[in-house]
């Protein structure tokens, strides 16, 4: 939940590089890839 | 089948921030399958929909009956039935979950305010008054989470995100 938090503002990663590596641990993983794809695939599908 | 609530468009800025993103994904680390209903932009307000959210807010979750709004209160509730996410240990889960609700009560309110005043009221002169406290506070709770992560890989070492 915390890193969901985190990317709400670009700036978050720039503040500490323990907080980048952390939220590119938890984007990197497949599972938040799916819902990413499937979050932005919904408004894709409505623009089309 | 579980159903959740989105939007079915949203401004540039908030793509891959909308708050059934970290529901979308917690059914993804749970290896559980779900359809998305999807909103129009006013749907979150009719009368239908805010007897099922009463703030006029994505995502509910629907499953059999059961009917949840809030994501964090969703995200825990798949989170507990799911081993990939939470272990069984209550001590193990209480220390996950106060993460949980640290990021939306004691991190998630400084973060969106600084997201608010850079990308929905930038040109307003009361934002440009108000960014440096409100990034001076932002700063001193991602210290904090910074300081607690250390090197460890994630919040928790029992649990998998999004549950910490």
């Amino acid at each position: 939940m915390m890193s969901t938090v985190l990317r709400f503002h670009p700036d978050v990663a720039k503040r500490d590089p323990r907080l980048a590596a952390y939220i590119d641990r938890c984007t990197a993983r497949p599972a938040f890839q799916r819902a990413l794809s499937a979050q932005l695939g919904d408004y894709r599908k409505e623009a089309a | 089948m579980i159903t959740i609530s989105a939007f079915n468009h949203v401004p540039d800025f908030a793509k891959g921030l909308v708050r059934d993103l970290r529901v979308r994904w917690a059914l993804e680390e749970a290896g559980l399958p779900y359809e998305a209903r999807l909103l129009q932009q006013g749907d979150q307000d009719k009368p239908d929909y805010r007897l099922l959210q009463p703030f006029g807010q994505v995502p509910i979750f629907e499953q059999d009956g059961l009917v949840l709004f809030e994501s964090g209160a969703i995200v825990l509730h798949i989170a507990e039935r799911s081993e990939a996410l939470l272990p069984k240990d209550p001590m193990e889960r209480i220390r996950a979950t106060q993460w949980l609700i640290a990021a939306l009560n004691s991190v998630e309110p400084s973060v969106v305010n600084v997201f608010l005043i850079d990308f929905i009221y930038a040109k307003e002169e009361w934002a440009k008054l108000r960014r440096p406290s409100a990034v001076e506070l932002m700063d001193k709770k991602l210290d904090a989470v910074a300081k607690r992560l250390g090197d460890k890989p994630f919040l928790d070492g029992t649990a998998s995100p999004p549950a910490t």
